[in-house]
């Protein structure tokens, strides 16, 4: 390591102001590494550890390894959803908050951490593509007449057919149902507004009164259509839209932007990195950009963002991101 | 031995996996410890340092040593999925010794000259302040470790070093002048 290196990073290190990659890079550099090596090595016995703590460890390991066993399959992404004859598409933004089951029956819950896209292979067959920071709860096996899933945050379904048992993904204020289809289903926790978008085939869209799931009213949806609904005002609306542009972080396993306007990139940087960034409302349908994110991180993006337009960004001490105009 | 456990963990033996999870798992949540300042994200840390272990037994190579690839799987474990979690202060004494040390010759002057200035800085310190800090940087060891060396609180060798790291940090915006 070069000293020139050594003075600069001693220095951004005590102003606290290394770059998430200058910290993973200097945490994996020769020097560091070494000395963590020590560290690990002499590393003492730490007595305020319970002693319960070495069993109870391993029996939350076994429980993962058992569902991920029986349940998950790690699926290549380019060939999963190339033979699905018709493929919806719902992109959804809301507060969601879980509803308790009514059948007792036990479940299962998968979550995928930032940056980080996993594939489910549900009791019957059906195929999902979880996308960052999502979590999806189903049953052991699926009982009664439709095929219930609890979505929080972004999936895409490849679902098997069986037209007696619909499909149906639940979320606050909005259930999706399918026959035999594959869809993507966007909506995380913080978010105050469903979205759906269809990209072919057919889908029913009951937009919901109350927890109970008192049906206001349905909805047809038909291919590059997109649904939204805004849970504060309860309205409803639909819009063209071309789908596929929202598809492509399945198909590319990663995010991809086409001109697109900043109201559509912030929700899914935000979702991809776990930041919150904040943006004006004038702002975010003003700009529009094009790039693809491959390992690039958001720090990196943003600076390209501001190098090549009229914003500029700062980073908040809580994390958060601010853009504004320069 | 350890060997022969390898070799039946590739193969899907739970047995293995167990008994390689009794003998490191400690060695991993206590590491974790010292950079994580919440006791349940190094118990994280061990639960998903060891699904990584079973997740990726088949890449796994008996000629390998093991224990040097736990260490790095739950080095990136911490700095990638749980650095908002990280004890910062005792990441930024460790980054400190570690720049402090010369790997070549064309390395060690410089080296030396960042020492010293970090030692003249130093100097300013209380006594017992410098003590604790330089027990930290020079010799590595941990909070828990100077605590019971001189006898005081692992609570006053925190606060001692962070207030330490909060002069330095006041003190070295010079560095880039006079090294």
């Amino acid at each position: 390591m070069e000293y020139k290196e050594k003075k600069y990073i001693v220095r951004k290190l005590m102003q606290n102001a290394l770059t998430e990659e200058e910290q993973t890079y200097l945490s994996a550099s020769k020097p560091v590494s070494e000395l963590m090596e020590q560290q690990w090595e002499n590393v003492e016995d730490s007595s305020s550890r319970d002693s319960s703590m070495e069993s109870t460890l391993l029996k939350k390991i076994n429980t993962t390894l058992d569902v991920e066993k029986n349940q998950r399959r790690r699926i290549g992404i380019y060939k999963c959803y190339s033979l699905v004859s018709s493929l919806l598409l719902i992109i959804g933004l809301l507060s969601f908050s879980y509803y308790v089951w009514q059948s007792p029956a036990s479940m299962y819950v998968v979550s995928s951490g930032v940056q980080n896209i996993e594939t489910v292979v549900l009791p019957d067959g059906t195929n999902v593509l979880m996308g960052p920071g999502s979590r999806l709860t189903y049953p052991v096996c699926f009982k009664g007449g439709k095929r219930m899933v609890q979505l929080n945050g972004q999936a895409f379904f490849d679902v098997a057919q069986d037209r007696k048992h619909p499909f149906v993904v639940q979320t606050q204020g909005m259930d999706i149902e399918a026959l035999g289809t594959a869809f993507e289903v966007f909506n995380y926790e913080k978010d105050k507004s469903v979205e759906t978008v269809l990209v072919s085939g057919k889908i029913k869209v009951a937009i919901l009164a109350d927890e109970e799931g008192t049906v206001k009213s349905t909805h047809l949806v038909s291919p590059n259509e997109k649904i939204t609904l805004n849970r504060e005002s309860q309205e409803v609306s639909k819009q063209k839209v071309d789908a596929s542009r929202y598809t492509a972080w399945y198909n590319q396993k990663m995010l991809c932007f086409q001109n697109e306007k900043l109201s559509m990139i912030i929700p899914r940087l935000e979702k991809w990195y776990g930041r919150n960034i904040i943006c004006p409302q004038e702002l975010l349908e003003k700009y529009r950009f094009t790039f693809k994110v491959r390992d690039e991180s958001l720090d990196r993006i943003l600076f390209i963002m501001q190098r090549s337009s009229q914003l500029k960004y700062e980073e908040k001490d809580n994390g958060d991101y601010i853009l504004s105009l320069k | 031995m350890e060997k022969e456990l390898i070799i039946r963990l590739k193969q899907g033996s739970k047995e293995a996996f167990t008994t390689l999870y009794k003998q490191y798992w400690k060695q991993v949540y206590d590491f974790s410890c010292l950079y994580l300042t919440s006791v349940s994200a190094a118990e994280e840390v061990v639960q998903e340092v060891f699904i990584k272990v079973w997740e990726s037994r088949e890449f796994l190579r008996e000629d390998d040593n093991f224990k040097g690839l736990l260490f790095i799987i739950t080095r990136n474990m911490i700095f990638n999925q749980h650095r908002k979690k990280l004890n910062e202060d005792f990441y930024r004494v460790t980054v400190l010794a570690a720049m402090e040390k010369s790997y070549d010759i064309e390395d060690e002057i410089e080296t030396n000259n960042l020492r010293e200035y970090i030692d003249l800085l130093i100097e300013e310190l209380p006594p017992r302040r410098r003590e604790i800090f330089n027990l930290s940087r020079k010799e590595n060891k941990s909070y828990k470790e100077i605590a019971l060396l001189l006898n005081i609180s692992e609570k006053t060798v925190e606060n001692q070093i962070h207030e330490a790291l909060k002069f330095l940090k006041k003190n070295i915006t010079l560095l880039l002048f006079f090294v």
